[in-house]
């Protein structure tokens, strides 16, 4: 017994050390970047010499916050569309027998199975063949087709297995259907249409190829600025820039940790692995 | 009876909800696809305003005959099996001890931690990992001190830069699915076995990789096909021989302009993927059979 005590822990600490390695793996760039937008070197060079020059000129010179500016609007409104059409189509999928949901749940999963640059050419293809090309309309449908199955996907497993009979009970009483909606249903599945849209949100935030290809020319979203700054130089605002992203990020997280949503269910890897 | 037709008009209102997403669904993503099979035949741009002006089957006769496109799928495919198996190597262990092994009151935080890289837009991590192998980096200044490798020395501007890159980006999606599957793993099973005298090869075989297929399986679809199609970091962090298929296509829409051959190469690249996940289809099935039988049949 104490011999085959001493295996289990063997294996614990190997495991251990595995993961705060992944971990370090994991941060260590990230970590890099906070530091360095601190740092009163441009180049990102040792020894560090504490300023906050970069956040200043991040506020008030640099071109980046425009972008950010920009992309924060866009995807907010995107965002927004996406968890209210992802609400939509879980309601009415209940009303439908299981064969036709099962066929909706399989095309919605077709734009998660496909490369985003095909997904962006061959829309760029259609929009050019129907006349609206590069523009604001073509980045819209085209983010928001990217983004909306995840917003749908966490909203429809919920409102599939939330308990029915307090709606029933509403209707029972006198309610409306814009009663029993507003006031039963949507607080039932509150936590996971938040959980949608924040995931839409950062989705379409960074979701390059589809603004790279679609967005009309003059246009730079946050990601685009970024991809078209990272080859002239060193730009130090941008480490900053960085650090705040990082610090939402974190926020974001936290705040679908507190409702209730584990990273994987987020990405979909439970329902992806059922189907197997 | 009255009572009967007014829950079906509901139930036909609520239905006609589905309707945006529906549309969406079919105009913005399956039939684009669709379309995508009709531009691959056309000759030269797509022009707003102007139209198709022609069709041609010389897109695909090109791309047949050119000694660049095999050679570029082939390294695209095969970069991108690299950065999978990779992430199955640091995944795997990651996530068992984040399911298995911490205590379970950490357990929540670490996939968390672990889900951070993934919300964080592709353009600042790839940039992340560029200052960190650029020659005098927090991390190359010390090794370079160390004396472990010399002052100029960078792997940035390479295949094994994008290969780097794409590890970074990609595995917490690994770590994800795979913990989804390895925590449903139920302890009582695994120390049955070691009670009946299952090392932890024999553990390992028996149980915990037959249940964690689906989730292997997920992983690597979720990085398999987006990797082999990769172009922006080819493009930034690849260097002159960096190129790969993602980026011969986003090239024929940004530099060279030839649109109904960039369709023709974006479909190649689609078939062949759905060969791949065939493949890979057919090799995870036949090792579920050989190994434990299937679980959840």
């Amino acid at each position: 017994m104490p011999k085959n005590r001493r295996k289990i822990s063997g294996t614990r600490v190997f495991f251990t050390v595995w993961i705060i390695l992944t971990m370090v793996f994991l941060f260590f760039p990230i970590a890099q970047i906070i530091l360095m937008s601190f740092n009163t070197s441009v180049y990102g060079r040792l020894p560090i010499v504490f300023t906050t020059q970069w956040y200043v000129k991040l506020f008030t010179t640099s071109k980046l916050l425009g972008a950010a500016g920009f992309s924060l609007g866009f995807s907010l409104v995107v965002s927004l569309v996406s968890a209210v059409l992802g609400i939509m189509a879980s309601l009415a999928l209940r009303k439908f027998p299981t064969r036709l949901n099962n066929i909706f749940n399989t095309l919605m999963d077709v734009p998660l199975m496909i490369p985003w640059l095909v997904q962006a050419v061959s829309l760029l293809l259609l929009f050019s063949f129907v006349g609206i090309g590069r523009s604001i309309p073509s980045m819209f449908l085209g983010c928001l087709a990217a983004v909306m199955p995840h917003s749908f996907m966490l909203t429809y497993s919920r409102v599939m297995t939330m308990d029915p009979y307090p709606e029933e009970a509403g209707r029972t009483l006198g309610a409306t259907p814009f009663q029993v909606f507003r006031d039963i249903t949507f607080r039932m599945i509150f936590p996971a249409v938040l959980a949608g849209w924040l995931m839409s949100f950062v989705l379409c935030f960074n979701c390059f190829s589809l603004q790279y290809y679609l967005a009309p020319f003059g246009t730079y979203t946050l990601p685009m600025k970024i991809f078209t700054l990272i080859r002239s130089g060193s730009k130090p605002d941008m480490n900053a820039l960085a650090t705040i992203m990082v610090g939402i990020t974190f926020a974001i997280i936290l705040i679908l940790n507190k409702i209730g949503f584990g990273a994987d269910q987020l990405f979909g890897a439970p329902r992806r692995g059922e189907k197997e | 009876m009255e009572q009967v037709s007014t829950v079906k008009k509901r139930d036909r209102g609520t239905r006609a909800l589905i309707l945006p997403s529906a549309a969406m669904l079919l105009f913005i993503s399956i039939i684009p696809l669709c379309l995508l099979v009709l531009f691959s035949f056309v000759d030269g741009n797509v022009t707003v305003g102007r139209g198709i002006d022609g069709f041609t089957i010389g897109n695909f006769v090109r791309a047949f005959s050119s000694a660049m496109v095999p050679k570029l799928l082939g390294k695209s495919f095969l970069i991108s099996l690299i950065v999978t198996l990779i992430c199955i190597g640091i995944g795997y262990p990651a996530a068992w001890a984040i399911a298995k092994v911490v205590k379970p009151q950490r357990r929540n935080i670490l996939v968390m931690m672990a889900a951070v890289p993934a919300l964080i837009s592709q353009l600042l991590l790839i940039y992340t990992i560029m200052k960190l192998l650029q020659p005098g980096s927090v991390l190359m200044e010390p090794l370079a001190r160390l004396g472990i490798i010399a002052d100029t020395d960078t792997i940035l501007y390479s295949s094994k830069a994008v290969i780097f890159i794409l590890v970074y980006e990609y595995l917490p999606y690994m770590i994800l699915c795979l913990y989804s599957v390895l925590e449903k793993i139920d302890d009582r099973v695994l120390e049955a076995a070691r009670t009946l005298g299952a090392g932890n090869y024999r553990i390992f075989r028996d149980i915990i990789l037959p249940q964690s297929f689906p989730g292997l399986f997920s992983g690597i679809l979720i990085i398999f096909i987006p990797a082999a199609g990769s172009f922006v970091e080819p493009d930034i962090a690849g260097g002159p021989y960096g190129m790969m298929i993602g980026s011969l296509i986003n090239t024929q829409y940004n530099t060279s302009l030839n649109m109904g051959y960039g369709a023709a190469l974006s479909l190649i690249l689609l078939v062949l993927m759905a060969l791949a996940l065939l493949v890979i289809n057919f090799i995870m099935s036949t090792a579920e059979r050989k190994i434990g039988g299937k679980i959840n049949a």
